[in-house]
């Protein structure tokens, strides 16, 4: 043993890793709009089965940066617990997933006083899973490090349950300032789209790449990867330029999704070049159906059930919230009321279908 | 006589090897000796003295082997005898040929065994289903058989069942695009070709132009001035007030406040800003502001609160200026103030938008109010100050 110890004279010594500051100096107000960023806590009830528990890792990411990503909960902790801490931290989104035996559940929900939104998961994939079924899944380190852009379509049906959830997932990520943006940072983005006729939610999460148009395969991948292009099928090092390979054939239909700039994103996208506009799924992808409204956080009055007629005029059958009778008058009474003052036409859904 | 010289001499052999093995570990000890001498220093008494144990553990070991040895060959040369001469004799000869003791021993070996083997094969078995079972109680055997096989299939079905459920909703997706998940890659394209021509536009305009420089402030603020203004002479300005815009992600000013409360970003939330509005100085945008106001207080229109609610189309040289009974007066410096403060940004402020906040030096002060705002009102909600009563100004103007 003292001659082992001999031989290695280096001490292997652990480099002191300054614990990070970020967590802690995350800003409760956006410093260019002066709004406040949301921010949220995704966690589970109940014990979830292991892929759910994949989902809800893969959820949490989706929510960087301003979501806890290494959230730890235990078995005693009730959503009192989340709540209180959720006030000191700033915290104003909870997602909850849940899981029983018809099917699993996911729960948006605005904190502290509600309203609260339940969707039914009729099918998820994991991030895994869509990685796996891609020949070059993308992932670049700064992937998540800033919060995504949300799109939501189909909405702009007029029922008021459809237009919370569209209030509601616009306000989960943080506000955007379309005159100081950066290009760069919007790096991924959200899509939920409501489908009209099943009444489902098709939840999707893509990641966005700009790539210069006009511009062949092997000068971008050129300019890109900083390597020495192989040239030994070439006669001549103009052949390089000039011959153009095979042209990418999905580049011509998609004329509509090109941008131009008038900053430089990165070394191939240069300000006024036109750049085309690529989406590439990371996962999660779920199959969402809104199922219930609540008032409260997880209680209170029931203002929307998909199983209960409307939710408005007759009080929920069946489900698990047979109780708030009194409630339901009273939210009745809330509801003519605010018909009266109920004037709101635009719907961002509209211009992005068409 | 023949085989006992025969017997001797793979003895002696045995013996040499037995010698040879008995070296073996002696020499490990020693080995293992002058390991430890280097460290240990062991003296050469200590030394000798293990060696002569070393020895005699080992001769020890040698004389047990060969008494071993000896008994072995005795029973082989019973074996041999009791079994048939004949074979005796081949081996012998066979030995005598290879002259290779060892050999005769061996093949004697195997056919004693094979003789065995050979037995137990020709034994017939009883056809059964389990096979050859020793026990007696076959029956009993094969029930705990079928137990067993019983209990494994319904705990594997349980597992398939608890796994199924786990499963439960879990796709894998295919490896190509279906027409569904390009036709869903198409609307998030369009969404967001969409959101950077609005920000390449919006950020055009302000191209070369260095915030931080007054200058150019003054100048990036007049575009966005501009820009509010034709806005607000388009015809519909409710219906197209945001899509022109282009933001389709989050903002809550774009949003016209929705008359549901639990709709409104803010339902029942203080704005944190609200606490330390007293905190934030803000001079230098006031006195922009203030320089401002004086082009535009000519065309302005003064209407209350009131007016303004019922009033909904614009014309594009029309200025609403919105006259808050907390902003007038001197007992109104909080609610002044705090607008200032927000200043920097345009502030939602109960579903009114405050574009700019002019401040109307005292020669253009008709009426009692020093203060007044540009607002920008798409909507404008008849419940005002219900949700939020928490704030200075809506405490106050819902007295009024």
């Amino acid at each position: 043993m003292a001659r082992f110890r001999n031989r290695k004279k280096k001490v292997f010594v652990k480099p002191i890793v300054k614990k990070k500051q970020e967590q802690q100096q995350q800003p409760n107000v956006d410093p260019i709009t002066g709004n406040k960023i949301p921010k949220s806590f995704v966690f589970s009830r109940g014990k979830l089965p292991g892929p759910l528990r994949q989902l809800q890792m893969d959820l949490r990411k989706l929510m960087l940066p301003y979501t806890a990503l290494k959230l730890k909960e235990k078995k005693r902790n009730n959503l009192k617990d989340f709540l209180n801490v959720a006030g000191p931290m700033g915290v104003t989104h909870f997602l909850i997933l849940s899981k029983t035996e018809t099917s699993p559940f996911l729960r948006v929900a605005k904190t502290p006083q509600g309203p609260t939104l339940t969707f039914k998961i009729h099918e998820y994939s994991l991030a895994v899973d869509i990685a796996q079924s891609q020949l070059r899944p993308r992932c670049p380190q700064d992937l998540f490090k800033n919060s995504p852009l949300i799109v939501l379509s189909g909405f702009a049906t007029g029922d008021e349950h459809l237009k919370l959830t569209t209030t509601l997932f616009k306000n989960i990520f943080p506000d955007i300032d379309i005159n100081t943006v950066k290009l760069s940072s919007c790096q991924r983005i959200v899509l939920l789209n409501y489908n009209k006729d099943t009444k489902l939610i098709d939840f999707r999460h893509y990641s966005i790449r700009l790539q210069p148009v006009g511009v062949s395969r092997r000068i971008r991948k050129f300019v890109q990867n900083h390597q020495v292009p192989d040239l030994r099928n070439l006669q001549d090092v103009s052949d390089f330029v000039t011959k153009s390979g095979y042209g990418s054939e999905s580049e011509a239909d998609e004329e509509a999704a090109t941008v131009t700039l008038t900053s430089d994103l990165s070394r191939v996208n240069r300000a006024s070049t036109k750049s085309a506009v690529k989406l590439q799924e990371i996962g999660p992808r779920m199959t969402l159906q809104l199922i219930k409204v609540e008032g409260g956080l997880c209680s209170g009055e029931v203002m929307f059930s998909e199983y209960g007629n409307g939710g408005y005029k007759k009080k929920p059958d069946g489900q698990e919230d047979s109780e708030k009778d009194n409630e339901m008058e009273g939210s009745d009474d809330d509801n003519e009321e605010e018909d009266s003052d109920e004037d709101i036409e635009e719907n961002e859904e509209d211009d992005e279908e068409d | 006589m023949m085989m006992v010289e025969e017997g001797s001499v793979p003895g002696k052999r045995k013996r040499n090897l037995g010698k040879k093995k008995g070296n073996k570990p002696k020499n490990k000890k020693l080995k293992m000796l002058e390991g430890k001498g280097k460290k240990l220093r062991v003296s050469k008494k200590m030394r000798n003295l293990f060696e002569k144990r070393a020895r005699d553990y080992n001769s020890d070991d040698e004389e047990e082997a060969e008494e071993e040895e000896e008994a072995a060959l005795d029973d082989i040369r019973m074996g041999g005898g009791g079994d048939d001469s004949s074979d005796e004799n081949e081996g012998e000869e066979a030995e005598d040929d290879e002259i290779q003791p060892g050999i005769m021993r061996f093949t004697e070996g195997v056919r004693a065994f094979r003789l065995a083997f050979k037995n137990i094969i020709k034994r017939s078995v009883a056809d059964d289903s389990l096979g050859p079972v020793l026990s007696g109680h076959k029956q009993l055997v094969a029930k705990k058989l079928a137990e067993e096989e019983a209990e494994r299939k319904v705990k594997g079905e349980a597992k398939k069942e608890k796994h199924l459920v786990a499963e439960k909703g879990h796709v894998k997706p295919a490896n190509y695009l279906d027409s569904r998940e390009k036709f869903l890659i198409g609307i998030a394209t369009k969404g967001v070709v969409k959101l950077f021509n609005a920000v390449n536009k919006a950020q055009k305009a302000q191209k070369g132009l260095d915030p931080s420089r007054s200058k150019d402030a003054k100048m990036i603020r007049k575009r966005r001035k501009e820009a509010f203004f034709s806005e607000l002479g388009k015809p519909s300005l409710t219906a197209h007030d945001s899509s022109s815009k282009g933001n389709k992600s989050s903002d809550p000013r774009n949003d016209d406040g929705p008359a549901w409360a639990p709709l409104r970003d803010n339902y029942m939330l203080t704005n944190p800003k609200l606490k330390s509005w007293d905190k934030m100085a803000d001079s230098a945008v006031a006195d922009d502001v203030g320089r401002m106001s004086e082009d535009s207080v000519g065309n302005s229109v003064f209407a209350n609160h009131e007016e303004v609610s019922r009033t909904r189309s614009f014309t594009s040289n029309t200025v609403i200026i919105l006259t808050e009974e907390p902003f007038a007066g001197s007992s109104s410096l909080v609610g002044l103030q705090m607008v200032r403060t927000q200043l920097k940004a345009p502030l939602v402020l109960d579903s009114c938008w405050f574009e700019q906040i002019y401040q109307i030096p005292s020669k253009h002060c008709h009426v009692s109010m020093p203060n007044v705002a540009l607002v920008h009102f798409s909507y404008i909600s008849q419940r005002h100050g219900k949700s939020r009563a928490r704030t200075p100004i809506e405490g106050e103007s819902q007295e009024r």
